[in-house]
């Protein structure tokens, strides 16, 4: 688990919010990307295991946004120093918004959410939904990986070969993606009523909840040897 | 304690998964429900805990499921769950990213338990489990058996009445199962009740007090525990293989040492363990055309690193691998593909196709499942679909086979590449004996000239049936590799102290029954 796992996570994604409003309201290119500068510091700082794929994104991601709108602007009759102005402001929105978000949701878990929302009294079906979404991206992930690896060991070219067959292959992933998640979907919400979650109910937590930090080590006397 | 009286249950109009089921569990003892694929185990399981009807609706059910004399219909689902503790078959997706003990304080925390007293009874759960050491881990960072532990002992915190497992041991190394099935020693000694559907029943002495045999969703045999070990044919008529029969005679065969159909030399990973030793160290292996050999190894040995290296999806940090006499230094994965085909353990992520018939185009084709490569292709798959009785499946999806087709298929599709080396990953986590059968046809069909298998398994026997030579990985070095028969008396293989898999099946688990 990540250290900032220890902060509450709601702090987490209040200061994301306030970054990503901050980056909206930037008046100019040059705010923005001091803002954006910041946000790619602290995701780098963060060594998250994801960090290369998302900074290999927003260079893609990025980029086609500074292009597309210089482009528009252009085209639309602004001069080309304003409409790259603006370009880039748009692109640093993006990378401040998603940077500072992916940072909040990367370094929380599942437990520490939970925990949380049990502490903010949050309805138990918005907890099920937070839950649910922060707990299943890294497992979509981690599955749309290991559909691409067995694929490409069953033959499948996605690396090389005339784009069009490679964009087909790449979307064939999708097929057992699909049918994995809904498998897991049914699973989960199977074992939530195995496990007695119920929506009504006020949860509790084994953790020390403050308003900041969030217990994380379970205070066991004996740790045992190991299973 | 847990009666079941004249339950039938079907998910169609015209079908029963489970017809006429009479068991009554007494209260401290454990019972083993057992069958091959499909016979309704998972569904006996699933009505006995409750969660068919409350959960899972079906299309009819008759008969009367009751707790302690009272029907399960009539106990609230918190209540139902708490007396009754489960562990599903598909774990892996039931615990989702939690980390330990958040897995084992969720039901306790669901149900607004004191925080003080939750964490007693966590830190007691953990503390009998003897897991502390996977406190702070993520469940999904654990191994097969770590995580089913875990979900054991999340099943365990609320102190059920009754413990339901749905096949607790399946695809586990030795090493794991020995320790799941000491847990299970330990909670017999408790008196807690358990049911569990299995497979392989050879680890469970000292464990089961009695053993159904299902088929076709009807008990067709229920026998105490020591006549279980003695009886053969309930196993032969629920189809599955008897784990207490005296292992096959095997036929030797003597491959042809000609050429090599895959070389590895020096082979090491780029992959390093925690304290920097690389996981693969200067491994040096060479399979002859027409030989099957057995990869096996304790978790962590390194079997899946240098299965992915081979396969390309993992670097080599040094050596050289050759495929059909080719270095593959430079090939990408699907050029690779084109010389071994990989059965992967997750035979889901393997499909991509609409149908199965389209499937096996796309092995044929080399690549292509496109109208053209259909017609060109289908007659041939057909044929190939007919040789594992799935000719009638060929327009469905892939994803609505049985598991047992499913493994079909994914042999069917290697068989369709006519690759140089084939490779399977854990392929039978069941004791079917017609999905057994179909594997060893498989590789049979392997040891024509230009073919080579390696068989990566825990399944001793399985290894035992099929290889004619076996590896054992130790710390990312190949330790042995010899005939199979000098395999299981090889210092290398007593270091593990897993059962010999070629003597009999009465000495897994220090067991004092009689042989079979």
């Amino acid at each position: 688990m990540h250290r900032l796992d220890r902060i509450n996570p709601f702090v987490k994604l209040l200061v994301a919010l306030v970054l990503s409003s901050l980056g909206w309201v930037a008046g100019s290119a040059f705010v923005a990307g001091l803002l954006a500068a910041i946000v790619l510091a602290v995701v780098i700082a963060c060594r998250l295991p994801q960090t290369k794929g998302y900074l290999k994104l927003m260079a893609l991601v990025g980029g086609l946004v500074t292009l597309s709108w210089t482009l528009s602007f252009v085209w639309n009759g602004t001069p080309l120093a304003a409409a790259m102005d603006d370009a880039l402001r748009m692109a640093f929105r993006l990378i401040a918004t998603t940077g500072s978000f992916f940072v909040a949701i990367e370094t929380t878990s599942a437990g520490t959410l939970l925990a949380a929302c049990s502490r903010l009294r949050l309805p138990g079906s918005l907890t099920l939904v937070l839950v649910l979404v922060i707990g299943m991206i890294p497992l979509m992930r981690e599955e749309f990986y290991s559909i691409g690896e067995t694929q490409r060991a069953r033959g499948l070219e996605l690396d090389r070969g005339p784009l069009p067959r490679r964009i087909l292959y790449a979307l064939a992933r999708g097929v057992p993606l699909m049918v994995q998640t809904f498998r897991m979907a049914e699973t989960i919400a199977l074992a939530l009523s195995i496990y007695g979650f119920d929506p009504k109910m006020a949860r509790t937590s084994w953790r020390d909840i403050g308003w900041l930090t969030i217990q994380t080590d379970f205070p066991l006397t004996n740790r045992g040897r190991t299973t | 304690m847990l009666d079941l009286r004249g339950v039938s249950v079907g998910f169609r109009a015209d079908a029963h998964v489970l017809s006429d089921i009479n068991l009554c569990l007494e209260a401290g003892s454990t019972t083993i429900v057992t069958g091959a694929g499909g016979s309704g185990k998972s569904t006996l399981l699933a009505v006995a805990a409750g969660l068919i009807p409350k959960l899972i609706r079906p299309h009819h059910m008759q008969g009367a499921v009751s707790l302690d004399g009272t029907d399960l219909g009539a106990i609230g689902g918190s209540d139902l769950f708490r007396r009754v503790g489960l562990v599903l078959q598909s774990v892996e997706d039931q615990v989702w990213d939690l980390s330990v003990e958040d897995l084992i304080a969720f039901p306790l925390e669901n149900r607004g338990v004191a925080q003080a007293e939750i964490r007693t009874r966590v830190g007691s759960v953990i503390e009998q489990m003897n897991i502390g050491r996977l406190i702070g881990r993520t469940v999904r960072t654990l191994s097969g058996g770590e995580r089913r532990i875990a979900a054991l002992a999340s099943a365990l915190v609320w102190q059920p009445d009754v413990l339901i497992l749905d096949e607790p041991t399946s695809g586990l190394d030795p090493d794991a199962r020995l320790r799941m099935i000491g847990i299970l020693r330990e909670l017999k000694r408790t008196k807690l009740t358990l049911l569990i559907a299995e497979q392989d029943l050879a680890w469970f002495d000292d464990v089961a007090d009695r053993v159904v045999f299902l088929k076709e969703g009807g008990i067709v045999d229920d026998l105490p525990w020591q006549a279980a070990v003695r009886a053969t044919t309930p196993y032969a008529v629920a189809g599955i293989e008897p784990p207490f029969a005296p292992p096959v005679p095997r036929a030797v065969v003597q491959p042809a040492q000609s050429d090599a159909a895959l070389s590895v030399k020096q082979l090491s990973s780029t992959l390093r363990r925690p304290n920097g030793e690389p996981v693969l160290r200067s491994i040096e292996l060479s399979l002859g055309k027409g030989e099957v050999a057995g990869l096996i190894g304790s978790n962590g040995a390194g079997k899946t690193t240098l299965m992915r290296t081979l396969l390309g999806l993992q670097k080599a940090a040094g050596g050289a691998i050759e495929i059909g006499g080719r270095d593959s230094a430079g090939w990408t994965i699907a050029q690779r593909a084109r010389e071994i085909g990989y059965v992967a353990q997750n035979l889901r992520r393997m499909f991509f196709l609409l149908s199965v018939v389209e499937e096996v185009v796309f092995s044929l084709s080399g690549g292509d499942a496109g109208a053209k490569a259909v017609a060109a292709h289908r007659e041939r798959a057909i044929e190939l679909l007919k040789g594992v009785g799935l000719a009638d499946r060929a327009e469905l999806s892939p994803f609505a086979l049985s598991a047992r087709e499913q493994l079909m298929l994914a042999l069917v599709c290697i068989e369709a590449t006519a690759p140089s080396v084939v490779i399977l990953d854990e392929p039978l986590i069941a004791c079917d004996s017609v999905s057994r059968a179909g594997v060893l046809a498989f590789l049979d069909r392997c040891r024509t000239p230009g073919c080579a298998a390696l068989l990566v398994s825990h399944d001793l026997q399985l290894v035992d049936r099929a290889a004619d030579r076996v590896l054992i990985l130790e710390d990312g070095r190949l330790a042995f590799d010899g005939t199979t028969v000098a395999a299981w008396s090889s210092d290398v293989f007593a270091r593990r102290g897993w059962p010999r898999p070629d003597r009999n099946a009465a000495s897994i688990g220090g067991g004092h029954r009689a042989s079979a």
